[in-house]
């Protein structure tokens, strides 16, 4: 009984090896999203993440994320950006801790590197910070927003720098 | 015993083994798993496989078997199918673990402690890495032809049977195909001998000549390589040091305090009272010249002595053959204990002492080793679908941190399968952190001027790993990258690789296979140097052929200024050379380095006049 165990076991064993693998390592299926991007992107779309580039702190209840003093998302240019130019809309909300301690932030923009007038905000509340973008500055289907705010927030025993609290961002067509 | 108690007996601490570490049993691979699964790749002829066997590699070791061969074959069978590795693995284990239980009731005399010598070696954090990272398979190896030389050499001294004297010659000598440590059995030998069966010990000494042969050529080998990590000193208080560490370390539960978050001191007298209960009954039966528990403190000494010199690489998994001394010692103490009543409470305390921090660590790491595993895994299978889906296309990896750099990347596990073309973008270089001892980063990133050139004209596909899947982000990336102002030319490129083409200037012929035949003249473009002193290096592949027919003067010129000429012939078939850059071409954005040869050849049946072939051109 023990010895056709044993002989089993090797058997077993010799007739597994016995052939070569053929097929060296498992393939895993890649996310190949080919969406087009949306030019109007709202936190709230989780999917959408991809085109936050970077600047962006976690999702917080399901619709706004805070950002460090840089952030940067891509969008898809609105039809006929290139000939008509667009607007650029970036909402966001200046809680009291910030105004409290910073009094006033101002925020700028590059639209694919053409720098926008700069604006700046000392009052708690909604805001938006509203810009024309000329048809110049649009090159493709893509478009790289950035935007910087010059002071930010560094709460005690977190490391993160909080500079806005941002719930969307859009290119609209003119 | 009834026959179904006799089979649990032996069984439990098996099933023990594979329930506490069924993590490892599942794992992928690593790191050193994927240098030594590309070996087998190098193996041409019987030369090549002689070189793959037995030639220094890894800080100059030599384990034909438990690394070569053991790698070699299971890549021939299974591919990168990591489960029939890690089942060879655990098989061999859990023959371990029968040696271990037929030494220690042999030795003791006790069931008890056959029983537990195996249960306390189990739950200590040294079994981890051995038995969830392939790469560590020759300590596993290495035990059992030291466990397995040992019983011969047991069984040598009561019978005096000449069979069982070559069995320990063959078991010794195969341990050499396993680890260096294997260096150390004859002194284990002749100890026990000393000790228990003194007329037996003369015949340990050829194995010292073997041992101190093999040491000798594995120092002279080791000269060769030079490695922060391997260095040794032999300082009596720097091998003290890492005793303690090793100490420490086995008995796990000063790592179990910090990782729960108690008092420091709590682990610091957890050691002291474990290591008193140790030592103490070691004094207490050599006293009464018992001697077998000094013995099992001696192999652990022993065993571990070759690797305390190692003061900058103390790891875990070198304890794992020492370990085997100290389970054997635990379990005869636990067995002594046991027949008198009032040292059974205090060993019940010992023991969980010991087990309860040693099996919550060794849980911890072997998850933590698994997951490693597990992030190697997606991202080399999901590199396989994309190479699959996107033949010929450069694939750039994004989002690389440093973990998995170091984990999945370092070793270049895509070479197995012939890609050299699964490069990492420039941003993961800000969050890898390089050491200085594992040679430089940047050969594994694509520079910013070459993927610019290969997304525009589509030779390249971007993916971004997010948690264990990958992402085709081509197209955000390649938004991104056309925001950004032209990147610098690269200061290192390869003619033989398409994304370099922007950098390639005129005199040039198609890319062949990773290289390019240059004409009689033939430029590059490199930005100049950022610094004085930097050199421009020159690299192409040997030319045999072109000098069959007397020497070729090889004449280059920097940004237009002529440099010595290179005469290469058959004695110096060798296409690397060197130049000093000019000071005043420092933080310039684009120089030409260009070259002519004095003559071409032509090859039958190829109407190209064929200069030489490169190559690499940098500057450094």
């Amino acid at each position: 009984m023990r010895y056709a165990a044993i002989s089993s076991a090797a058997f077993c064993l010799l007739t597994s090896a016995a052939c070569k693998n053929k097929n060296p390592i498992r393939l895993e299926q890649t996310i190949e999203d080919s969406r087009p991007l949306v030019s109007n992107l709202r936190f709230s779309e989780q999917s959408r993440a991809d085109q936050l580039i970077r600047g962006f702190y976690d999702l917080q209840a399901n619709s706004w994320r805070w950002t460090a003093p840089q952030f940067e998302v891509v969008l898809g240019a609105p039809a006929e950006a290139q000939t008509k130019g667009a607007g650029l809309v970036l909402d966001f909300d200046l809680p009291d801790p910030s105004v409290a301690e910073l009094k006033s932030l101002t925020v700028s923009g590059k639209v694919n590197g053409l720098p926008l007038q700069p604006e700046t905000f000392s009052t708690t509340g909604q805001h938006q910070y509203r810009r024309e973008i000329p048809a110049s500055a649009f090159h493709g289907q893509d478009t790289v927003v950035e935007f910087s705010v010059d002071k930010y927030l560094v709460p005690p025993g977190d490391g993160r720098q909080l500079a806005l609290v941002v719930s969307g961002v859009a290119l609209e067509p003119k | 015993m009834t026959r179904a108690a006799r089979w649990l007996y032996w069984l439990a601490p098996m099933l023990f083994c594979i329930v506490l570490y069924w993590l490892g049993i599942m794992s992928w691979f690593s790191e050193d798993d994927f240098a030594w699964l590309n070996l087998r790749n190098h193996v041409t002829d019987f030369h090549t496989f002689l070189w793959a066997m037995f030639a220094p590699l890894a800080q100059g070791t030599i384990r034909p078997l438990s690394e070569r061969a053991f790698f070699m074959t299971f890549t021939y069978f299974f591919g990168l199918h990591a489960r029939a590795y890690h089942e060879w693995i655990f098989a061999n284990q859990l023959a371990n673990i029968a040696l271990l239980m037929i030494l220690t009731r042999k030795l003791t005399q006790s069931a008890l402690a056959g029983f537990l010598a195996p249960i306390l070696w189990l739950c200590s954090v040294a079994m981890v890495t051995p038995l969830v990272w392939a790469s560590a398979y020759n300590q596993v190896q290495c035990a059992l032809f030291l466990l397995l030389g040992f019983y011969l050499f047991i069984r040598y001294t009561e019978t005096d049977r000449k069979g069982f004297y070559w069995g320990v010659w063959a078991a010794f000598l195969l341990g050499f195909g396993a680890n260096e440590i294997n260096v150390v059995f004859p002194a284990v030998a002749a100890l026990y001998a000393i000790l228990f069966a003194r007329k037996y010990w003369l015949r340990t000494i050829p194995m010292f000549a073997v041992s101190g042969a093999y040491a000798l050529f594995h120092q002279l080998i080791r000269k060769k390589t030079s490695d922060y990590y391997y260095e040794m000193d032999f300082h009596i208080g720097s091998l003290a040091k890492t005793l303690w560490t090793y100490w420490k370390m086995l008995l796990a539960v000063p790592d179990f305090v910090y990782f729960q978050h108690l008092r420091s001191w709590m682990g610091l007298a957890a050691v002291i009272l474990l290591s008193a209960g140790l030592l103490g009954f070691v004094v207490w039966q050599a006293r009464a010249r018992r001697f077998l528990p000094l013995f099992f403190l001696a192999w652990f000494l022993i065993v571990l002595a070759p690797l305390l010199p190692l003061h900058n690489h103390v790891t875990d998994y070198y304890l794992f053959v020492p370990a085997l001394g100290i389970a054997m010692l635990a379990a005869q103490a636990v067995a002594q204990a046991w027949k008198r009543g009032w040292a059974k409470p205090l060993a019940v305390v010992l023991v969980l002492l010991f087990a309860i921090p040693s099996t919550v660590q060794t849980r911890l790491y072997t998850k933590a080793m698994f997951n490693r595993g597990e992030r190697s895994r997606h991202l080399i299978q999901s590199v396989a679908y994309a190479k699959h889906i996107h033949p010929g296309k450069t694939i750039l990896l994004d989002n690389i941190d440093d973990e998995l750099f170091w984990d999945a990347v370092y070793d270049s596990p895509f070479r197995i399968f012939g890609w050299n073309d699964v490069l990492m973008t420039p941003e993961c270089l800000t969050v890898i952190k390089p050491d200085p001892h594992y040679g430089s980063v940047q050969e594994y990133v694509l520079p910013a001027a070459a993927v610019a050139h290969a997304l525009d004209d589509g030779s390249a596909v971007v993916y971004a790993v997010e948690g264990g899947k990958l992402r085709n982000v081509t197209r955000v990336y390649s938004a991104i990258a056309h925001a950004q102002p032209p990147p610098p030319l690269a200061p290192s490129i390869e003619v033989g690789v398409a994304a370099f083409q922007a950098q390639v200037g005129e005199g040039w012929y198609g890319i062949e296979e990773g290289f390019r035949w240059s004409g009689q003249r033939a430029s590059v473009y490199l930005p100049g140097p950022t610094a004085p002193g930097q050199k421009l290096t020159v690299q192409g592949i040997p030319a045999a052929v072109q000098t069959q027919s007397g020497p070729l003067h090889f004449a280059l010129t920097i940004d237009g200024r002529p440099q010595p000429v290179h005469v290469i012939d058959r004695e110096n078939p060798e296409v690397q050379f060197q130049y000093d850059l000019p000071a005043d071409l420092v933080g310039k954005k684009r120089i030409e380095v260009a070259f002519t040869l004095d003559r071409t050849i032509h090859a039958p049946g190829d109407e190209r006049a064929l200069g030489l072939a490169f190559g690499r051109f940098s500057i450094q």
